[in-house]
C-alpha cells in the first residue's frame, strides 16, 4: 500500500466517526460558518479607522494619513531623504501606483518584483483589518509578494473604505472580488525578533519600518 | 534528532546546578506568561473563543481523513503537490527527492518543529545540501551546533555573550557588527543571511494549520524569515503533521486569535502567510513549484484513544511557558524535539514510553498548563495515561515499583495508615518544629538537594477534619 492509502486506513480503522460524516464535511466546506467575533470590531467607518489607527500603532507600524493619492509620492521621496536611501522605488504594477507621478517627487520608480538592493518598496493593500491593525495583501500580476518582505521600508496604501472590522469580513471581500490568490499576507507592524535573550528588537530579516499611507 | 530522555533525571540535576540557564529562564516568567494575561485582559471574549477553537479542532481530528483528501485536492487544483509520510525516513526522503530534482545546493528553512521532528538538516546535509535555518533563533543553535529547548523560542538557554562567540567563530569579519549589543547582532543576522535567501535554490517552511476548503498552508512569523524563505526560491516545500489540518479560512481566523495571544501575549504575529500552490502564470514573483509533505509519524495512532486531545495542540508553548518544571529546568532536560507538558505526552508516543518513561513524571499535576491551554487539552490526565502505560510495561525503577507496592499494601488498610501517618506527621512536624521546613529527610536525598520539605504541622488531614466536624 502507498503510504498514503496507509494513512488513511489507520484513520480511518481508529477513529469513530460520527454519522453522516461526509455531509457535515461538505456543509462546513461550503457554508464556512462564523465563529465568535470579539465584539471590540464593530462600529462604523470613522470608530474602524481610529481603531485600525491605534491597533497599527501598537505593533510598531507608522500611520500617515494622506488627503488625495497625489500625496503619495511626496511622502515615499520624504521617508527616502530621511533614512538616507537612495531615491530610487519598486512599485506594485498596480493601477493606483504607476498613475501617479513619481519623477516629480524626485524618484526613480520601477514597477516590478522586489530586488536584492531594493531599500524602499511600495505596495497596495487589498484591505485593512481594525481588529489588530492589520494590512491585507493578495499576490497577483499586479502586486507582487517581495514588495513586503526585501526592502527595509515597506509602504503601503490603504484606502480607508476599505477597513474591515474582523478577518472573516476580509475573507468575505476576497471572496466576493471572485479571486484565489495564490498568496495571502496578512502584515501587522514591521518585522521583529525576540530571540535574543527575550529582548524585542524591530528589524529582523523583513522591513526595519512599515509605513501605512492612509487615503 | 538523538532521543536522550532516558537522562532526564540527570539532565534536570545538571540544569538545575546551571547558573548561566537559570538567569536565561527567568525571562520566561516576566516576558511571555505576563504577556499573555495582559493579551488575555485586553480580549473578554477569550473563554468563548477558545471553546470554538477547540470544536473546531475536535471537528477536523474527528473527519481527519475527509478533510486530508480535500486539502489534497485543493492543492492539486492550484498546481502543487501533496507527498504522503508515514514516518521521519519516509518524509526526510521526500524532501530530498524534491530538492534533488529541483538541482538544489543551499536550502533555506523557516522555524519548523515537524523538521526537527524528523531530524531533517542531518539528513539533508548527508545528501550533499546545504540546509540553512533562517529563524534568528534556530540560525543560533545551527552555528552552535545545538538544539531547540523551546517550541517558539528556541534559543532562550542562550546568553548573549554565547551567541556573540557563536558569531564570531563563523561570520565573515567584513559582515560583523564586533557588539555583544542585542540590535547590534540581530542587525549582524541579517546581514548574513540576506545572501541566503537570494541564493538558495529551494525554500523550506513548515505549516501552523493546513486549511482544507483552500489547499492553502499557513506559517506566522514575526521576522519574515519564514516569508523570505519560501518567496524568492524556486521550490517551496512544506513540511506538516497530518494534524494541522482546518476546514476553512474562518476556523483558521478563530484558532489565529488564540495562537499569538497565547504563545508570546501578541494580538496576532507580524506576518500570517497563506499560500496556495506555485506561481501563477502572470505572477512576477513566486516558487515554480509548491510542494506539501503530509507526515503521520505516530499521530494517527492517538486517534480513538485517551491521547486523541493531544491532537487538538495548535504549538503555541503556553503549557511549557507556564510549567513550573520546565520554569525550573528548560527544555533540553526533556531529551527530544518537544519540551514541557506537551512534550512529556508527545515524546512517549513518537520515541516509545521504555525511552522516556521519566517525562510524564516530571509534573506536580499543578494543572496550570491545562488551565493556559488554548484548545483544553487536558494534559495531566494525558501524563497519568502514560504513567499507566508506564507502570503495565514495568519502566519504573525498581525502588518506585517496590514503593508504590508498599503503599498500595498500606492504604487499603485504613487504620494501619491513619496510624503510620500520624506517627509520619508528628516525627516530621517535631524535626522541623524550628525552621517550619526540613532540608534533608533519610531515603529523599534526591529530592531534599533541590528544595525543602515544609514540617508537618504535628497533625493529620484526616485529624484536622475530624476536628472541624466536631
Amino acid at each position: 500500500m502507498s503510504a498514503r492509502d496507509d494513512i488513511l486506513a489507520a484513520i480511518r480503522d481508529r477513529r469513530s466517526r460520527p454519522a453522516a460524516a461526509e455531509e457535515a464535511v461538505a456543509e462546513r466546506l461550503a457554508a464556512h460558518p462564523r465563529g465568535p467575533l470579539p465584539a471590540a470590531v464593530g462600529g462604523d467607518r470613522e470608530a474602524l479607522r481610529a481603531r485600525f489607527i491605534e491597533r497599527a500603532g501598537k505593533a510598531s507600524a507608522e500611520v500617515e494619513a494622506l488627503a488625495a493619492a497625489a500625496d503619495l509620492p511626496p511622502l515615499a521621496a520624504r521617508l527616502c531623504r530621511e533614512a538616507g536611501y537612495p531615491e530610487r522605488l519598486a512599485l506594485a504594477p498596480d493601477a493606483a501606483l504607476t498613475g501617479l507621478d513619481w519623477a516629480a517627487a524626485g524618484l526613480e520608480a520601477e514597477a516590478r518584483a522586489a530586488r536584492r538592493d531594493d531599500r524602499v518598496c511600495v505596495s497596495v493593500a487589498r484591505c485593512g483589518v481594525a481588529e489588530t491593525g492589520t494590512l491585507v495583501l493578495a499576490s497577483g500580476a499586479d502586486s507582487p509578494v517581495t514588495l513586503a518582505f526585501v526592502p527595509d521600508l515597506h509602504l503601503v496604501l490603504l484606502q480607508a473604505d476599505a477597513i474591515v472590522g474582523a478577518y472573516e469580513q476580509a475573507w468575505d471581500l476576497l471572496r466576493a472580488g471572485g479571486s484565489s490568490p495564490r498568496a495571502v499576507n496578512w502584515i501587522t507592524g514591521p518585522s521583529r525578533s525576540a530571540d535574543i535573550e527575550q529582548t524585542l528588537q524591530l528589524g529582523a530579516h523583513g522591513p526595519i519600518r512599515l509605513v501605512i499611507a492612509l487615503l | 534528532m538523538e532521543v536522550r530522555s532516558q537522562r532526564f533525571r540527570f539532565s534536570a540535576r545538571d540544569a538545575l546546578g546551571d547558573p548561566r540557564l537559570q538567569s536565561a529562564l527567568g525571562n520566561i516568567q516576566h516576558g511571555f506568561t505576563e504577556r499573555r494575561r495582559q493579551a488575555l485582559d485586553a480580549l473578554p471574549e477569550f473563554e468563548q473563543l477558545r471553546a470554538h477553537g477547540t470544536a473546531i479542532r475536535d471537528h477536523a481530528i474527528e473527519h481527519l481523513d475527509a478533510y486530508l483528501e480535500r486539502f489534497e485536492q485543493q492543492v492539486d487544483a492550484a498546481g502543487g503537490q501533496v507527498h504522503w509520510a508515514r514516518d521521519a525516513a519516509e518524509a526526510c526522503a521526500a524532501v530530498a527527492g524534491i530538492c534533488r530534482a529541483a538541482g538544489a545546493r543551499t536550502v533555506t528553512k523557516g522555524k519548523s518543529m515537524a523538521t526537527e521532528e524528523i531530524g531533517l538538516n542531518e539528513h539533508l546535509e548527508a545528501e550533499g545540501f546545504t540546509p540553512v535555518e533562517t529563524d534568528l533563533g534556530e540560525y543560533i543553535l545551527q552555528l552552535r551546533g545545538d538544539t531547540p529547548s523551546h517550541i517558539i523560542a528556541p534559543a532562550i538557554h542562550l546568553k548573549r555573550d554565547q551567541i556573540f562567540e557563536a558569531f564570531q567563530a563563523h561570520h565573515d569579519p567584513a559582515l560583523s557588527s564586533h557588539s555583544d549589543d542585542h540590535a547590534e547582532l540581530q542587525a549582524e543576522a541579517r546581514r548574513v543571511l540576506r545572501r541566503r535567501f537570494f541564493e538558495a535554490d529551494v525554500g523550506i517552511t513548515g505549516a501552523n494549520f493546513c486549511i482544507a476548503e483552500t489547499g492553502s498552508t499557513v506559517i506566522v512569523t514575526n521576522e519574515g524569515n519564514g516569508d523570505l524563505t519560501q518567496c524568492l526560491p524556486r521550490v517551496h516545500v512544506v513540511v506538516a503533521g497530518i494534524d494541522k489540518i482546518v476546514p476553512t479560512l474562518e476556523d483558521t481566523s478563530t484558532l489565529l486569535r488564540l495562537l499569538a495571544r497565547s504563545a508570546t501575549g501578541q494580538d496576532i504575529t507580524v506576518y500570517t502567510t497563506f499560500s496556495s500552490g506555485p506561481r501563477r502564470a502572470d505572477d512576477l514573483d513566486g516558487p515554480d513549484e509548491f510542494h506539501v509533505v503530509l507526515l503521520d509519524n505516530g499521530r494517527s495512532g492517538m486517534l480513538g484513544g485517551e491521547l486523541q486531545p493531544m491532537l487538538r495542540c495548535i504549538r503555541c508553548g503556553a503549557c511549557m511557558n507556564h510549567c513550573p518544571v520546565y520554569g525550573a529546568i528548560g527544555g533540553h532536560a526533556y531529551g527530544w524535539v518537544y519540551p514541557g507538558p506537551m512534550g512529556a505526552v508527545l515524546t512517549p508516543q513518537m520515541v516509545g514510553i521504555e525511552r522516556s518513561a521519566d517525562l510524564p513524571n516530571a509534573s506536580t499535576f499543578c494543572g496550570r498548563c491545562a488551565e493556559v491551554c488554548p484548545v483544553g487539552i487536558p494534559l495531566p490526565d494525558l501524563m497519568r495515561y502514560w504513567r499507566e502505560r508506564e507502570y503495565e510495561g514495568g519502566h519504573q525503577p525498581a525502588a518506585a515499583r517496590w514503593g508504590l507496592g508498599l503503599w498500595a499494601r498500606v492504604a487499603v488498610r485504613p487504620r494501619l495508615y491513619h496510624a503510620l501517618a500520624r506517627l509520619g506527621a508528628r516525627i516530621l512536624g517535631r524535626l522541623g518544629h524550628r525552621r517550619g521546613r526540613l532540608a534533608r529527610l533519610p531515603l529523599a536525598g534526591g529530592w531534599t538537594r533541590g528544595r525543602d520539605l515544609p514540617a508537618p504541622v504535628g497533625r493529620t488531614f484526616t485529624e484536622q477534619w475530624r476536628g472541624r466536624a466536631r
